[in-house]
């Protein structure tokens, strides 16, 4: 049966919309992760030997990007945006008095739209996710259907970035993360309580946590090539940043996550937190800064959290405010004196500055200048109150701040 | 008469090529390399990416040559927003075509990239503004070539081609090759998938090249007049992708400047078109707005 194009285009439209929320940063995939995966599978049932379509670039490829900056390189809709759960800030809860088309792919269809996509060099990657239309089990089959259909039917070799389904079973987990690159499931909230305060159908415990760990547990076997990641929404409950960055830092104690995504929430029109108000954006740049100082830079948690039930600094960026708050235990340092990660700690010195001035060191060639670490990529404007570059310190601390106009240190 | 070449993977440039891709173990070559070409623009500036892995030596050329690596980032920042932007438009079932402009001789990266995305279909990229292109058969359409492989791109190695290829050398031979265009053929990069074409007029490439091109690997192309017949569904495509596109639009979220610095204004318009969805999106109102709206300002 011909599907007529405007039904496939309201779908299109409509399941888009859904799926807008959800955040899927990057197509970056492990080669090795790649290899040692497919290795341990047997692939010689592909008739067409290595005649496969698509590859997994080694960073990110944007396609298009919308009005607000965001690149879009994943094919990410819904299957369908039929839900039983009701979550409080979705625009899918059963509470939510929107008028709303329910709509839903069947998996033929989005296999064969998604397919034309990629052959067309549209999108990089495919993102699934789906509502629950009647139970967890059906609506996971519906995606294990679609990944098995790409990767043994149409021999794509492509990017696959698939959503668990809060409550999902085990098996259904496997089947799923066989064909998957990445796996992911929303926490939504920092903590049981919060997650209560959004939503009155999920458990925190039995439906996300524990799934977490049977995925934790899948990918530490059959290694997903780009990891594990996971959602938290921030605002529409009273979760500090405190509580939200502890969290974070468990779940990637716990479940080895490759990334914990925050979304600044914004009320939807007819649900029942239409009337909160929405998140700063700005908060939700803090906590991707904070995260990264985490993840790469490798702080410890204790020195970028808040206070208990405070929330980071708008003002400053947690790495400044850091700096500031430690000047006179730490800074200034020599650039050519000092470890990594001592130059880590400096404001405007990243991992790459860090290990470019490391290795010139190592090979005969100090930091002599100002512009010379200009050239190596440190940002010299916020660097400069705490490094000493052949023994001198180019700004005092407090001149800086006043010209910045920024706080001064605490107490 | 028009002018063109098609070279085989046959890259064997008595100049910079193989003493650079060869010989890297040492910045010298590198910067004597550079030296003898002074605008580096005028060579496939694409050799540069070799260095990616070679951290002292970026280091060090980062210290006291930043114009080698601000070319090679420009180079490779052009190549990467083309794999992401070029559009292919089917000919047949697996007979892709891809058009797109550019300031750098990056016709085989682009070629390249293509060819291993869709291993089962047969691809032409071409690049309008330098002439030039790459035409990468399927793993199905690649069997009579690599059969009677020419060993380069001399005309004597074309005496060597037989099977389903000879007709093609044939006309290929037929036309006198353009020494210039030869020359920048001949340092571009090449791998067993990728042939590289080059015509003296975009003209000449959609009249008389493509139709052939078409015609080598693929059955089932249509031709009006000669020349070949694009996908009819390539506009339902574009229909479908809009309905996409416009879904994926947060309101609360909109940031221009970060916008604008993601995009890059000249290149959008360049690309798409100052009426194309893309470009009036994102530029449509905000010469007013734009000083205004900051990023992540605090609502």
């Amino acid at each position: 049966m011909v599907v007529p194009v405007s039904s496939i285009t309201t779908k299109l439209h409509v399941l888009g919309t859904s799926a807008k929320h959800d955040i899927c940063a990057s197509t970056s995939v492990s080669a090795s992760a790649v290899s040692k995966r497919e290795s341990k599978r047997n692939t010689s049932g592909n008739p067409r030997g290595n005649a496969t379509i698509g590859y997994r670039l080694p960073a990110g490829c944007c396609h298009a990007y919308t009005s607000d900056g965001r690149c879009i390189a994943l094919f990410k809709v819904l299957v369908s945006n039929a839900c039983t759960n009701d979550c409080y800030y979705c625009q899918n809860a059963t509470s939510c008095k929107g008028f709303r088309k329910v709509l839903s792919f069947h998996p033929d269809e989005l296999v064969n739209l998604f397919m034309e996509f990629y052959k067309r060099n549209y999108v990089e990657g495919l993102f699934l996710s789906s509502g629950i239309c009647r139970n967890v089990d059906e609506s996971m089959h519906d995606l294990i259907e679609i990944a098995r259909s790409l990767r043994e039917k149409h021999h794509f070799r492509g990017y696959m970035h698939m959503k668990v389904l809060p409550g999902a079973s085990l098996s259904d987990i496997r089947a799923l993360g066989r064909h998957a690159d990445r796996l992911s499931l929303n926490v939504e909230a920092a903590g049981k309580q919060h997650l209560s305060e959004i939503c009155s159908t999920k458990d925190y415990m039995s439906d996300i946590l524990t799934r977490l760990s049977w995925m934790h547990g899948f990918h530490r076997q059959d290694a997903l090539p780009a990891g594990l990641t996971t959602q938290i929404i921030v605002g529409g409950n009273h979760a500090t940043d405190h509580e939200i960055l502890q969290e974070t830092a468990r779940h990637y104690r716990s479940f080895d996550l490759k990334r914990v995504y925050f979304s600044a929430f914004s009320p939807v029109t007819g649900s029942p937190l239409a009337k909160e108000p929405p998140a700063p954006l700005l908060r939700e740049h803090r906590l991707y800064q904070a995260d990264w100082l985490l993840r790469v830079y490798r702080f410890p948690l204790q020195d970028i959290l808040p206070g208990k039930g405070e929330n980071l600094s708008l003002a400053v960026d947690p790495k400044l405010r850091y700096a500031i708050d430690h000047y006179s235990e730490r800074f200034p340092v020599d650039v050519n004196e000092c470890n990594r990660d001592d130059l880590l700690r400096v404001p405007g010195i990243g991992p790459k500055t860090a290990k470019r001035i490391v290795t010139l060191r190592k090979h005969g060639t100090p930091v002599t200048s100002m512009s010379m670490l200009r050239s190596l990529g440190a940002v010299t404007k916020r660097a400069m109150p705490f490094i000493k570059v052949n023994g001198w310190r180019h700004a005092r601390l407090d001149d800086w701040l006043e010209q910045h106009k920024l706080p001064g240190r605490m107490g | 008469m028009p002018a063109w070449t098609i070279g085989w993977n046959s890259i064997s440039s008595p100049g910079g090529w193989d003493e650079l891709v060869l010989g890297l173990k040492s910045i010298q070559k590198i910067l004597a390399f550079a030296a003898r070409h002074e605008t580096l623009r005028e060579h496939p500036d694409s050799y540069f990416d070799g260095l990616r892995g070679k951290h002292a030596l970026i280091d060090q050329l980062r210290l006291h040559h930043p114009g080698i690596l601000k070319k090679c980032n420009e180079v490779r920042n052009e190549c990467h927003k083309l794999k992401g932007y070029i559009r292919l438009i089917p000919i047949t079932d697996t007979l892709l075509l891809g058009t797109y402009r550019s300031r750098h001789v990056i016709m085989d990266l682009i070629g390249r990239h293509f060819s291993r995305r869709l291993s089962t279909h047969s691809i032409i990229t071409w690049n309008e503004s330098l002439r030039a292109g790459c035409f990468s058969p399927s793993k199905h359409d690649l069997e009579p070539v690599a059969r009677n492989q020419a060993q380069d791109d001399h005309p004597r190695s074309i005496d060597r081609a037989k099977g389903d290829m000879a007709g093609t050398f044939e006309w290929m031979r037929a036309y006198p090759m353009d020494p210039t265009c030869f020359r920048r053929m001949r340092l571009a990069r090449s791998s067993t998938r990728l042939m590289l074409v080059g015509a003296r007029d975009n003209a000449t490439f959609y009249e008389e090249i493509l139709p052939r091109l078409a015609a080598t690997c693929a059955t089932g192309c249509q031709t009006v007049h000669g020349k070949v017949t694009m996908d009819k569904n390539d506009a339902k495509f574009k229909e479908l992708w809009n309905a996409f596109y416009s879904s994926q639009d947060v309101g609360t979220r909109k940031n221009y400047r970060y916008a604008l610095q993601m995009i890059g204004k000249k290149y959008l318009l360049e690309h798409f078109g100052r009426n194309s969805i893309e470009a009036r999106t994102v530029l449509g109102d905000t010469s007013s707005r734009q000083k205004s709206l900051l990023d992540f300002k605090d609502r």
